[in-house]
């Protein structure tokens, strides 16, 4: 009872502190800055969205126009004209053009297989921990199993039998992605199986996938939250570490790990032409960590290492 | 000891089994294999007489048992474009692709091990700014990336290495470089955080009222209190880390099992990628053995019964 009341006293003085800092006369024309301090952390992401959103839409240049006379132009800043600012590749094809393609393929592929990853491991991980018995052994002893096959191996498998093909790219980022999700679903969803509101669903006579999906699955929504934006820089190395290979699409597509092999192949006469799609992958993987970290911290989650 | 080798020798045959069945369901679920190595324009006699004798005339359910049977005993077939034997050509440049895996993953525990007992020590500092910023690119970017970047650098700008093959030490060195840096980063954040947890137990507070030197401290009482997680992390990965080895190859043109597995599918010559994928199944195991060995070596615990890594 006491207790109860200092709480309910505690929450007033927090109410009348927020409603403080939310006073009118307090609130100026300009953001303050601490709070735009705050989205700091989404700088890359956003840098990474817009370049691959909004850049094929604006840049006039055409990604697969070859100008054969103007092969390998450096960038505008170290000897080469604004009319190409990244420089041009191997066929004369406008560098930024192609890296802004790359960057809005990535993007779409990333995102469409982890959330596909996601559904799948999240589903799997959360019965497999709910249910217990052999659904659990055998959901484990599949991810035991895929966890000794290095996942480029499985790009590779795929290719071999399947052929190449935009689906064909999907299902190798499917069959390399739920893992994480189910692990870790798994776990989370064994610690609340023993907790008391699942049993007192349980014991008001609810059904196991009533119990997923209204007392398991909302408990779980910041921890799936977190582990997807990792999950889609994950699938975006994945991707481009495949298409760079030459696996799963065919060897023309632009994405970012191709336009890093065709810098490769040029990389004694021109740096810039792999250069620059490595930024932009190496920009998603921060920008969706540091997403993934700033979720975390907004929400007060535990830290989730993937351990 | 027993049960650690029997553990992995049962996940080893579990992962043989499912890919090898993923590996049949897939080859028969276009039809007519012949149609994926033969050209398209084979007379009906000659497709038939291969069918023959590879046995395709087979009921399915007996093709797929003297599949298994043939994986379990290392005869993948004959490999049509290298017109050898599967497993006699992945096996030749086999030891190619070992050392470039055990070597990267050694060096990626050491340097991720000293850099983390590094950063540990001092809070703040130019030292410990660059290392962190070290790790924070290690973990950025992806492995073939480095390795162009690597190329570009100290192959084509400084000429200090080769930029591929394999003709001596020299030549291992970029590649090494670029297997170690994002396992190393993500060692020593983990080494890292786990010392600055350990420094405040009594028994280092013991350790240091006794009058040790700190660097004594640090590696022969912290240290192997820190390090678990790490070696963990290294099992948890294994395939993590033959992949990136395999990925490697392409990147220097190293001549290993990878290269030829790469070749092998856009030629779809499924024997050698049949023999290549047990192969790396083979190689996670050994690293997971090497890391439970590790394991034990360092926990006194550990050598009584508990198995450490494939904790799921």
């Amino acid at each position: 009872m006491q207790r109860d009341h200092t709480h309910r006293m505690e929450s007033r003085l927090e109410s009348t502190l927020v409603d403080a800092t939310d006073n009118p006369k307090e609130r100026r024309w300009y953001p303050r800055f601490r709070s735009v301090l705050r989205f700091l952390p989404l700088l890359p992401l956003l840098a990474f969205v817009a370049i691959g959103l909004v850049g094929p839409m604006v840049i006039p240049a055409d990604p697969d126009e070859q100008e054969l006379l103007n092969r390998l132009q450096p960038p505008a800043w170290s000897g080469g004209s604004w009319h190409h600012p990244l420089g041009t590749d191997g066929l004369g094809r406008d560098l930024l053009a192609r890296v802004a393609d790359g960057a809005q393929f990535s993007l779409l592929i990333g995102v469409i297989a982890a959330v596909n990853a996601g559904v799948i491991g999240v589903m799997l991980g959360a019965f497999a921990g709910l249910a217990g018995g052999w659904t659990d052994r055998v959901i484990t002893s599949l991810v035991t199993v895929e966890m000794a096959i290095p996942a480029i191996v499985i790009g590779i498998v795929i290719t071999a039998t399947l052929g190449q093909g935009l689906l064909n790219l999907i299902v190798i980022l499917l069959l390399g992605g739920w893992i994480v999700y189910a692990r870790i679903v798994r776990l989370q969803a064994l610690a609340l199986r023993r907790s008391e509101f699942v049993e007192a669903a349980y014991a008001l006579g609810a059904g196991r996938f009533y119990v997923l999906w209204r007392h398991l699955l909302p408990n779980l929504a910041p921890t799936i939250l977190v582990l997807f934006a990792q999950g889609i820089a994950a699938v975006m190395v994945y991707e481009a570490t495949l298409t760079y290979l030459g696996l799963g699409l065919p060897i023309e597509s632009v994405t970012l790990g191709s336009l890093v092999r065709e810098g490769q192949q040029v990389v004694f006469s021109a740096w810039w032409a792999g250069f620059f799609p490595g930024i932009m992958i190496a920009l998603a993987v921060v920008g969706f960590n540091f997403l993934a970290d700033w979720i975390q911290a907004r929400m007060r989650i535990d830290r989730i290492a993937d351990m | 000891m027993a049960r650690l080798a029997l553990r992995a020798l049962a996940i080893l045959a579990g992962t043989i089994f499912v890919a090898s069945s993923g590996i049949f369901f897939l080859i028969h679920l276009s039809g007519d294999p012949t149609y994926g190595f033969l050209p398209v324009n084979t007379s009906p006699e000659i497709r038939e007489s291969v069918r023959d004798r590879l046995g395709l005339d087979q009921p399915l359910v007996t093709q797929y048992v003297m599949f298994l049977r043939d994986a379990f005993t290392l005869d993948f077939g004959y490999s049509w474009s290298l017109r050898q034997p599967a497993a006699e050509a992945v096996l030749r440049v086999f030891p190619a692709t070992l050392q470039l895996a055990l070597i990267g993953t050694v060096s990626a525990v050491v340097v991720g091990v000293v850099l983390g007992v590094i950063t540990s020590a001092r809070r703040s500092g130019p030292l410990e700014w660059v290392l962190s910023a070290t790790t924070l690119v290690g973990l950025a970017i992806p492995g073939f990336w480095l390795g162009t970047l690597l190329i570009l650098l100290f192959a084509v700008e400084l000429g200090w290495f080769p930029s591929s093959g394999s003709a001596g030490l020299r030549s291992m060195v970029l590649p090494i470089i670029a297997l170690t840096l994002h396992p190393a980063s993500m060692i020593a954040r983990l080494v890292r955080a786990n010392m600055r947890d350990v420094e405040s137990t009594m028994y280092i507070r013991t350790a240091r009222a006794k009058g040790l030197p700190a660097r004594a401290v640090q590696w022969r009482h912290m240290l192997p209190n820190a390090v678990l997680p790490a070696v963990a992390y290294v099992g948890l990965h294994a395939a993590g880390l033959i992949g990136g080895a395999i990925v490697i190859e392409s990147v220097f043109a190293w001549p290993g099992v990878g290269r030829m597995a790469l070749q092998a599918a856009l030629e779809r010559d499924m024997p050698v990628i049949h023999a290549f994928v047990v192969l790396s199944a083979v190689m996670v195991t050994m690293v997971n053995i090497l890391v439970d060995l590790t394991a034990m070596a360092i926990d006194p615990w550990l050598r009584s019964s508990q198995v450490m890594s494939h904790a799921t």
